[in-house]
């Protein structure tokens, strides 16, 4: 453990942990109209954003949007005080945005969006800022015009790879998969890279993330009847359970023994947080598949706030990790409110929908 | 309203012929009222299943659009309208043919055309989409159904009350221009026939008295 590089960066995180919205003034938002959320807002870390979106009109587009740039630049802003590996892992984390951005390209083209509103459903990231971005729907007719404009950048060369394999360039869908793949491997080798605790923190964090996401693509998949052969093509690389477990997942009947079959994995493996979560699912196999997805999504941030509280909060990846959970959960429950209070949503139903901490 | 009497020779055959023609409207007239009971009863009928299927349809759609409204919630309106603008549409033909309906009349008929089934492929990318936006397109094809039985419902509905105001105005004519147009020949007729009886009445009878007058003067 290296506490010198952590020097700068864990005051930073500490200041933005401190601005997260308390839970309670959370919940007290739901109902409100979008003055009253826009108003309470000005009062909190979204202030800078917020006020930049358009005040004659207030809608929750441009609410969404402002939440989502903080997002981005919080990140920006960590990345900026980090270094060494922690750097390369948090460039990995915003790798997501870019990737949500090449898709958006990818979808803008396909629906032929003009280029104005287009850009309304793009977060300028990284590599892909603005300009960039204007010029590539701008100069694009086809996918594959988007495609070789972005090859300079690792996406376009992934994405080029699916092309040419297939011949049917309609559907979006392997396109998205291969880069949402690039962009997991990505983060899985950014975690491998770190050491000692840092790294036992970020691969259960991140890990468990990844195995989330393959464990609803399976739950998904069998839902809905896809075919073995098709699972196996959704699914992202794996992490902490392996990919013949995985297999095995995929061969089973129903949700039940999918489910039995990784907590098998669990127990040998002895990890007692993938335990607890696939024995929820287990005890809830019946249950509507929004339910089991709700675990699952509540899971990453479960074990990044259980890292926080089994290793020291100082020192380690775990407080940062938690924090961008944390953050992320605030902007997606946010971002459900503003939508609920818009669509006059029941107060039940919005409720039912955020993702809390400490299952509050 | 004094009927207009049609242009006829005032004999006893045509006499005959009117009043013939007279009873066999108002035969036509009966049959058609008939019809249109039996047009009415069919109308109510379809209305009634269209209201159900209404009920049923909107039921389905609004369940529909809760989930659409809940996964703009979990993932934003931004990304769900990218998303489903980008999705490849779900593109499904329509049978049109006729059935023979009440009396016979030809009904139209709508049939969502089975597609083959491909390999079930998910249509939307599985690590962004809430399972929301899945079962509201679930539920969404779930309506396309109903919609076009809803439709053909409504076709049927529609021809029904063309043939219910075709019939109406059938017996209307039948009933207030025919009939009346034979009743008012009919009158004429009598009346002429009537008139030329009284005339020959009054001709025997001055003729009788002419016979008589001479009968007595050669007497």
């Amino acid at each position: 453990m290296k506490p010198l590089k952590y020097n700068e960066i864990m005051p930073k995180v500490a200041i933005e942990n401190l601005k997260l919205i308390e839970v309670d003034d959370l919940i007290s938002l739901i109902g409100k109209d979008l003055e009253a959320i826009r108003c309470a807002l000005l009062e909190s870390a979204y202030h800078d954003d917020i006020l930049t979106a358009p005040t004659d009109k207030i809608d929750s587009i441009a609410l969404e949007e402002a939440l989502l740039k903080n997002y981005v630049k919080t990140c920006q802003n960590l990345i900026k005080f980090s270094e060494g590996d922690i750097r390369s892992l948090l460039l990995a984390v915003l790798k997501k945005f870019e990737v949500s951005n090449v898709k958006a390209m990818l979808r803008a083209v396909k629906a032929k969006m003009n280029v104005d509103e287009a850009m309304k459903h793009i977060i300028p990231v990284g590599a892909l800022d603005k300009n960039k971005c204007h010029a590539i729907l701008a100069s694009s007719k086809g996918i594959e015009d988007v495609v070789n404009s972005l090859l300079a950048l690792e996406y376009g060369v992934i994405m080029k790879s699916v092309l040419n394999k297939r011949t049917m360039h309609e559907d979006l869908v392997p396109l998205e998969v291969a880069l949402d793949k690039a962009m997991y491997q990505g983060i899985w080798e950014a975690a491998e890279k770190l050491k000692g605790l840092d790294k036992i923190i970020a691969k259960g964090v991140l890990g468990l993330e990844v195995d989330a996401v393959n464990v609803k693509i399976i739950l998904r998949c069998k839902a809905k009847e896809v075919s073995q052969e098709h699972i196996k093509n959704y699914l992202m690389p794996t992490a902490l359970i392996d990919e013949k477990a995985l297999e095995e997942a995929i061969k089973a009947p129903n949700v039940k023994s999918a489910m039995a079959c990784l907590l098998k994995v669990a127990e040998n493996a002895e990890i007692p947080f993938y335990q607890n979560i696939l024995n929820q699912i287990l005890k809830e196999h019946d249950a509507p598949l929004s339910r089991l997805e709700a675990i699952l999504d509540k899971a990453s941030l479960k074990m990044s706030l259980y890292m926080m509280k089994k290793y020291t909060r100082y020192y380690n990846i775990g407080f940062i990790l938690a924090f961008l959970n944390l953050k992320w959960f605030e902007v997606k429950n946010l971002r459900c409110i503003i939508h609920g209070s818009e669509r006059k949503i029941p107060l039940s139903q919005v409720r039912k929908l955020l993702v809390l901490p400490y299952g509050l | 309203m004094s009927a207009e009497r049609l242009e006829v020779h005032p004999t006893r055959l045509e006499l005959l012929s009117l009043r013939r023609r007279k009873a066999l409207a108002e035969g036509i007239a009966d049959i058609l009222q008939k019809d249109l009971e039996t047009l009415i009863v069919a109308l109510i009928e379809h209305r009634q299943k269209a209201h159900a299927l209404r009920t049923q349809l909107y039921e389905k759609l609004n369940t529909a659009y809760s989930l659409f409204i809940e996964a703009e919630m979990m993932i934003g309106a931004m990304k769900v309208r990218e998303i489903s603008l980008s999705a490849s549409p779900i593109e499904c033909g329509i049978e049109v043919s006729t059935t023979p309906g009440v009396l016979g009349i030809p009904f139209p008929s709508f049939q969502v055309m089975e597609e083959e089934k491909k390999a079930l492929k998910p249509r939307f990318n599985l690590l962004e989409t809430p399972i929301q936006l899945e079962d509201a397109v679930s539920k969404i094809e779930e309506t396309l159904n109903p919609i076009v039985k809803l439709a053909e419902l409504t076709a049927v509905i529609r021809e029904i009350l063309e043939m219910i105001s075709l019939k109406r105005r059938q017996i209307n004519r039948i009933r207030f221009k025919i009939i009346p147009q034979l009743d008012a020949t009919i009158r004429y007729v009598e009346l002429i026939l009537e008139e030329i009886e009284r005339q020959d009445a009054i001709r025997v009878r001055v003729l009788q008295r002419k016979r008589k007058e001479r009968a007595e003067k050669s007497a």
